[in-house]
């Protein structure tokens, strides 16, 4: 009896949290940043669902070092619960989370002062069928990219930021986070063209 | 701004991300336990900051209200002041006592009305009225036992 009044009861819980999920999934960042700053638990739980990858894959790429990415993302989301910013710009997180990661990642590594290498065990390729880029090319072209170009792709690829927005938190002229971007793209072409 | 790469610039910017971003990273459940209970903490910690000062100053301002209602008393709460009118009906009646306990009682009562009307200075305007009739109505009982 008391068990089926448990279960009862725990899927009465699981019942409301969902629920509760589906009545802010939807809802903008700012919305989210406002349930969050007023103690919605379920507003940082879907703040983590939008976030955690592309932060963890970011911060993978700057540190070449996966468990250092994930530390540094809890520890970025930390920040976020510590001191969460009043207000969103363009009604987005994303400038404000990546801006955190990525002055975190560089503290990280001034004070490591090595970098470890890219893992380059063999890795199963998953090659998109109509693309000419597999795992390992994406990877690679990026560890091969000097600090400057990588800064502005992973920000405009894991941050899907516009170009403006990496201009300021790189705190450089638009016209040179275009450069990098495109330059960096030049590059990623003529190592296709090479290897074709 | 993002019209400024070139289409094949766009076509590989696509393609690189689909490839990064297919991968889906995830923190380790006990990371994420510390975020949400790190998230639990702020806000448990957050309500008992302003229950420490919303307590006491709830505390305060019943205290001032309670003084300042105190302060203002109203004539019907005000048990002394009925006391006169005690003391002036008590006199009234026909059976009165000897002249000395009659002039005595007289004295009392309008030490008794004096000692309200300067103890109190926020009457309204109708006590008012009524100390003055009643003072009238002492002066001229003293006068009526004198003659």
């Amino acid at each position: 009896m008391t068990n089926v009044w448990q279960h009862h009861m725990a899927a009465m819980i699981l019942e409301n949290d969902t629920s509760k999920t589906r009545e802010i999934e939807d809802s903008s960042d700012a919305e989210l940043l406002r349930q969050f700053r007023a103690g919605n638990k379920e507003a940082l739980r879907l703040i983590l669902r939008r976030y955690e990858s592309s932060v963890i894959g970011y911060l993978t790429n700057y540190t070449k070092d996966p468990d250092h990415a994930r530390d540094l993302t809890q520890e970025t989301f930390l920040r976020l619960i510590k001191y969460p910013p009043k207000a969103v710009k363009g009604d987005s997180l994303r400038p404000w989370i990546f801006s955190v990661a990525r002055n975190l990642a560089h503290d990280s590594w001034r004070k490591r002062k090595h970098t470890v290498e890219l893992e380059q065990a063999p890795e199963a390729c998953s090659e998109n069928p109509g693309t000419r880029l597999h795992r390992l090319d994406a990877k690679h072209l990026l560890a091969t990219l000097s600090d400057d170009l990588r800064d502005v792709v992973t920000l405009r690829i894991y941050g899907e930021l516009k170009f403006n927005e990496i201009a300021e938190q790189l705190n450089i002229p638009l016209g040179t986070a275009l450069w990098r971007m495109r330059h960096a793209m030049e590059k990623l072409k003529h190592q296709l063209e090479n290897r074709d | 701004m993002d019209d400024q790469l070139t289409p094949e610039e766009q076509t590989l910017e696509k393609e690189l991300s689909q490839i990064l971003k297919s991968e889906n990273h995830r923190l380790d459940p006990n990371q994420r336990e510390v975020l949400y209970e790190a998230f639990a903490q702020k806000h448990t910690s957050m309500w008992q900051y302003w229950r420490w000062i919303i307590g006491p100053l709830v505390a305060g301002v019943a205290l001032l209200l309670a003084i300042v209602l105190n302060q203002q008393p109203t004539p019907d709460t005000f048990p002394e002041f009925v006391d006169p009118i005690g003391v002036v009906v008590e006199i009234t009646p026909i059976e009165w006592p000897t002249e000395a306990a009659i002039d005595a009682r007289l004295q009392s009562a309008e030490s008794q009305l004096n000692r309200l009307i300067h103890r109190n200075s926020n009457y309204s305007n109708q006590d008012r009225t009524d100390f003055k009739s009643l003072k009238l109505r002492i002066s001229a009982l003293k006068q009526e036992l004198e003659s």
